[in-house]
């Protein structure tokens, strides 16, 4: 079975460690705990009738998580950034990360996961707002953690780029 | 085990170390540690790396020789440190128990974290603060444009209003001057001031919320004015079955606001009528020590302390069954105050009320009406067609020449081809308004003495403007005293007193 590594970056708070809980475990947890370092999980995913196993690397939410936790990065066959909906500034970080992860590592396949969709009422991004994104042929999901909407199709999107690689 | 290998135990025990042989595939050749306490209880020789440990060695860079991870949770939620390096070409793992460190480390970082949110979210408070300060600021600045537009409205109802009630009042004045004078004319004179009072109360409470007012002292006959406050209120009190006492002064003329004296009496009246069912109303009128005193008394139903606090305030009637627009006594309050004055309540429940009006004003001595002959050419401009003929009549009497025009244009020709030399002009005109007027006749070096008229209550703003230009202003409905002795001086050049 093919083993692929995936990084999950992003800000503190915008979900990272609730995206991974409900992808690997199907459950969320509404408690807010920090990560510190990364926390690692697995999980199969079976993309166009191919199983391939995710090392998925929940990396600790930092304003410059690229310089800060490189030696994390290494390997990495693909990114999840996540930014949250509810914050712009999530979101500006979020292409920040990207920017200096896409100077360091080439075209490694993105994806990126605006998070907190139960919360839409309060959202203050809106999809003009990820045009840099789009622009770059990043698929960008409207995620909930806590209610599961699009975090299959996120992580199942990236895997299937992985494949093509 | 001898002494050394004990210390080392020990040593690795305290650090909760695990060492890690491997080979080039990731198996596991050999350990040396606790690897239950890391959460690898069932660790084989042979077996390969769990995935977490194997993406670890994947991750390592040992370009410098050694590599190094921290805080990595790996399974059962152990967190090590992680430091990789080749002994011999062969890979070796040092796995640190992480665990208490983590927990200090997270306790602290969680701390930052809820403190930066909080930050977060003090600043978009802070944001959302400022939105509502700026909608704030927007509907201020919404309401103050409707407030504008609602002055300007009534400037102009103002000015709509006055034109014909001033010439109402003017032709029954000359009517009452004439043989010819009846109770119809003067019933024609009373009710044009009770709807000129009216429209003032309206206009009043536009011009009080502006804080302009605009007093015009003038000769009262106070004979006049009591009697007409008896025609107007005495057929409506006794269609009622109330009596209706008047009492006037002592003394015959003082120098006031005229119109406004009256508004006060009109109001406190019309309230006094209008909630006394049985009984009476009375006006007393005394003057001592230059100052008028005017008593309304009723025996209505009283007025409650806690009625009382707000009967002066706009808008507010006692009971819903009374009609009125509520601005009566809220705006004698306000003209009582311009006057320089003072209003005061004495009412008891189920008994009455007495309104007392105190306005400090001259003796005046009966003016010299036998010699008010004149001399001279006047060019009154009005687009009132009424009006010129009014002034005309008024003019002609005291003995003037009177050319009349309608507009600016034709007021210009008139100058040029008759130099009056006084110019009586309303504000407002056809295709301009007194201001062009008055420009034309400087652009032309014509040093002609111009009296303004406005009916619109801006004319405080006109004074203003215009007071280094125009002799005299007056507002309609203009007191022909006033007008005569604006008139005269400018023909005579003498004041006269």
């Amino acid at each position: 079975m093919q083993v692929r590594k995936v990084c999950l970056l992003g800000n503190f708070y915008v979900g990272k460690t609730s995206l991974v809980r409900r992808f690997v475990h199907a459950q969320f947890d509404e408690k807010y705990q920090t990560t510190v370092g990364v926390k690692i999980d697995t999980r199969v995913v079976e993309v166009d009738d191919q199983a391939i196993k995710l090392v998925i690397w929940d990396i600790q939410g930092s304003e410059d998580v690229v310089l800060e936790h490189s030696s994390y990065l290494k390997g990495a066959a693909g990114f999840l950034v996540v930014a949250d909906g509810t914050r712009p500034a999530t979101l500006e970080a979020a292409d920040q990360i990207y920017r200096k992860m896409a100077e360091q590592n080439n075209r490694v396949p993105t994806v990126l996961l605006i998070n907190k969709a139960d919360l839409e009422d309060e959202w203050r991004i809106s999809d003009q707002d990820t045009e840099t994104f789009t622009s770059r042929q990043i698929p960008v999901f409207h995620t909930s953690a806590l209610k599961g909407s699009n975090v299959e199709l996120a992580f199942t999107t990236l895997t299937r780029q992985l494949l093509d690689k | 085990m001898n002494i050394q290998q004990t210390a080392i135990r020990k040593f690795q025990d305290h650090l909760g170390l695990l060492a890690l042989h491997i080979d080039g595939d990731g198996k596991v050749l050999a350990w040396h540690g606790d690897a239950q306490r890391l959460g690898l209880p069932s660790l084989q020789h042979g077996d390969v790396l769990p995935d977490a440990l194997m993406s670890c060695w994947q991750a390592a860079d040992l370009a410098e020789g050694e590599s190094r991870l921290t805080f990595v949770e790996i399974d059962d939620g152990q967190v090590v440190h992680i430091h990789m390096e080749l002994i011999d070409g062969q890979p070796v793992l040092y796995l640190f128990d992480a665990n208490r460190e983590y927990d200090f480390q997270q306790r602290l970082q969680q701390k930052a974290n809820e403190v930066s949110l909080l930050m977060d979210e003090q600043t978009r408070t802070l944001e959302a603060l400022k939105e509502a300060q700026r909608e704030l600021e927007l509907r201020r600045q919404e309401a103050q444009r409707a407030s504008d537009a609602k002055s300007h409205f009534i400037a102009s109802m103002s000015h709509e209003f006055r034109t014909p009630i001033s010439s109402i009042l003017g032709y029954a004045e000359l009517l009452s001057e004439t043989a010819s004078e009846d109770e119809y004319s003067r019933a024609i004179r009373r009710a044009a001031w009770h709807l000129l009072i009216l429209v003032e109360n309206l206009l009043d409470q536009a011009r009080f919320d502006k804080r302009e007012i605009q007093l015009n002292p003038d000769t009262v006959e106070l004979d006049v004015l009591f009697d007409d406050l008896l025609e107007l209120f005495g057929l409506q009190a006794k269609n009622r079955g109330i009596e209706f006492h008047v009492t006037k002064p002592s003394i015959r003329r003082v120098r006031v606001d005229g119109l406004r004296l009256r508004q006060i009496m009109i109001n406190l009246l019309s309230n006094a009528l209008r909630y006394t069912s049985r009984g009476s109303v009375s006006l007393i009128g005394d003057y001592q020590d230059d100052c008028l005193t005017l008593r309304v008394k009723d025996t209505g139903p009283g007025i409650s302390e806690e009625h009382r606090q707000r009967i002066f305030l706009p808008f507010q009637r006692l009971d819903s069954k009374t009609t009125g627009a509520g601005l009566g006594l809220a705006i004698t309050q306000q003209l009582v105050s311009a006057m320089e004055g003072d209003i005061q309540l004495d009412s008891r429940v189920g008994e009455g009320s007495e309104f007392t009006v105190s306005i400090p004003c001259p003796l005046e001595e009966p003016a010299e009406t036998a010699a008010l002959a004149l001399t001279g050419r006047v060019l009154v401009v009005d687009d009132d067609q009424d009006i010129l003929e009014l002034m005309k009549i008024i003019l002609e009497d005291w003995g003037l020449t009177v050319l009349t025009a309608g507009s600016v244009p034709d007021a210009m020709r008139q100058v040029k081809a008759a130099s009056p030399q006084v110019v009586i002009s309303d504000y407002h005109l056809p295709q301009g308004t007194a201001g062009d007027l008055l420009r034309e006749l400087d652009a032309g070096n014509l040093d002609i003495p111009v009296i303004l008229v406005s009916g619109s209550f801006t004319s405080s703003s006109l004074r203003k403007t215009f007071s280094d230009r125009v002799a005299g202003f007056l507002t309609k409905p203009i007191s022909v005293e006033f007008l005569h002795h604006i008139v005269s001086e400018l023909l005579t050049g003498e004041k006269s007193d």
